[in-house]
Parts: structure tokens; C-alpha cells; sequence
């Protein structure tokens, strides 16, 4: 008895080297499809938190209307971004100049203060780049 | 040799599996669907300021105001049944600024019964987000409501 089952718990070298190669070979090919697929998040530059920061920089208090004048760039040592308000075809800019095409972007609707009196639906767009 | 014969059957198991996994990874669209803020939608139109004209020309008046506060007003116009030219006015200059909102936007105000209703319809397939303030009046509230969708 014990000595059956110890024989019947032996493993064929061969057949078991090629399944753990064939299977390292399988995954390794799903990691590749899935990388090239669904990218990592995470790496690229910061965009939603620099888009978030900038909104609450150029709000005034208690308010959730966004001043022109106001705009700043809020971005995390290392990176560089550019923040645009637009209303209709008017647009106010800050921060660095020239993003390169690659730049990570995000952007929300806002209300934006035109005049004292005066606030019309607007856009705030960011572009970041280390 | 049973043995080798079962080692081929669980390699050919996990092989079928994990090819399953990326024609599913491949084949099923992973595209953004989500809605936009319904938050940010909302703040950007019911905060942004609106004027309502309306009245015979040789009495026009003009209110201006906030989305918000000119569509409860509107609301309650609407269930009084006071001042239709009001309500006219109001979904006029609000429709004003929900086309100059970048995007897919509809908004009601209810008060009591009555419902006013502005912009477009969603289209039966998008996904759709909503978010409902209540609006404080001078002796009332009115509840406003802002969808927004997906392209």
C-alpha cells in the first residue's frame, strides 16, 4: 500500500518541465496582450489632481464659481502644466507655455465669473507634463 | 505514465484558460462610457447667471438671476398658474445657457405639480447621471434636477 502510492506520487521529469515552461510562456503572452490592451495606470503625470487643485485655486470661498483673474497652476514638484478657461470664444491661460503633445490632460465644466454681476458655463482644460 | 497523460490535460486546462482571458481582454470593449460629472454639470449651469425677458413692448420686463433661483421661480409660476409669459421667458433664456454648456445637459425644476423642463432628451442608449438641489424661495422650495450623459 504504502509502497504503490509512494510509486503513483512520482512525476514524470519531462512531461512536467515542458507544462511549467508552456505555462510561464502562456502568461507571459497574456501579460503582453494585456499591456498592450489596458495600459498600467498610474505612471502618467497627474492631470485629474492638478485639474482638481486649479478649480479649488480659482474659486473664491464659499462659492463655486471660477475667477479668470484668479488662475494659477497648482502642480506637484517635478511637473509642469498649463490651465486654460474657456467661455465661448474668450480664454484665459496659465502656467508654463508650449505642452508637448503628449501632455496628460483633464478637464471639468465650470461656471466662470465674466463680470461683477455676470457668471456664463464655461470650461477649465489642464495639461501636464514632467 | 497515467501520470504524464494527466499533466498534459491540466497544461491543456490552463492553456484554454488563460487564451480565454485574452481573447476576452481583446474582444471586449473597454471604452470610457461613463457619464460626466453630474456634480460639476450642475454647479456650472445653475450657478451661471441668466436674464429672462418678457411682457408686451410697451411693458417689458427683465429678471435676471441665477439659473437655479429663475427656473424654482418658474416652477412655481407654473403651478400657480401665474404669469405663463414668465415661465416662457425663463425656459428661453435658460435653453440660452444650457447651449452654450459643452455638453449633454437637461435640467427640471418641480414645484408642487408642475414640472418646467429644459434642453435635450437623453437618447435611450446613453448612461445618464443626475443630481437634484433643492432651491430655497422667497415662501417655498423647488426641487431642480440636472442630468447629463455620455456622447
Amino acid at each position: 500500500m504504502s509502497r504503490s502510492s509512494a510509486r503513483r506520487a512520482q512525476v514524470e521529469p519531462l512531461p512536467a518541465l515542458v507544462a511549467v515552461a508552456v505555462l510561464c510562456l502562456a502568461v507571459g503572452a497574456y501579460a503582453s496582450v494585456r499591456a498592450g490592451v489596458a495600459p498600467v495606470g498610474g505612471s502618467g503625470p497627474p492631470a485629474d489632481a492638478v485639474l482638481s487643485e486649479t478649480v479649488d485655486a480659482a474659486t473664491d470661498s464659499g462659492s463655486v464659481v471660477v475667477t479668470p483673474r484668479a488662475l494659477r497652476v497648482v502642480a506637484p514638484p517635478g511637473y509642469e502644466a498649463t490651465v486654460t478657461v474657456t467661455v465661448g470664444d474668450q480664454s484665459w491661460t496659465a502656467g508654463a507655455s508650449d505642452p508637448p503633445p503628449d501632455a496628460a490632460t483633464a478637464s471639468r465644466r465650470v461656471p466662470v465669473r465674466i463680470t461683477p454681476g455676470e457668471v456664463n458655463p464655461g470650461r477649465l482644460d489642464v495639461e501636464v507634463w514632467s | 505514465m497515467s501520470r504524464a497523460i494527466s499533466t498534459v490535460l491540466d497544461v491543456s486546462l490552463a492553456l484554454l484558460l488563460v487564451s480565454a482571458a485574452v481573447v476576452a481582454l481583446v474582444t471586449i470593449p473597454g471604452g470610457d462610457r461613463r457619464p460626466p460629472d453630474p456634480d460639476a454639470a450642475a454647479r456650472t449651469v445653475l450657478a451661471s447667471t441668466a436674464t429672462a425677458t418678457y411682457g408686451p413692448p410697451e411693458d417689458r420686463r427683465s429678471v435676471s438671476g441665477r439659473v437655479s433661483t429663475l427656473v424654482g421661480q418658474a416652477a412655481v409660476a407654473a403651478d400657480r398658474g401665474t404669469d405663463p409669459a414668465f415661465v416662457d421667458a425663463v425656459e428661453g433664456a435658460v435653453h440660452y445657457v444650457l447651449v452654450r454648456t459643452d455638453g449633454n445637459v437637461e435640467l427640471f425644476a418641480r414645484a408642487g405639480d408642475s414640472t418646467v423642463r429644459v434642453g435635450p432628451r437623453p437618447p435611450v442608449s446613453a448612461s445618464v447621471a443626475a443630481v437634484t438641489h433643492e432651491v430655497d424661495l422667497r415662501n417655498t422650495t423647488a426641487t431642480v434636477t440636472v442630468r447629463t450623459w455620455s456622447r
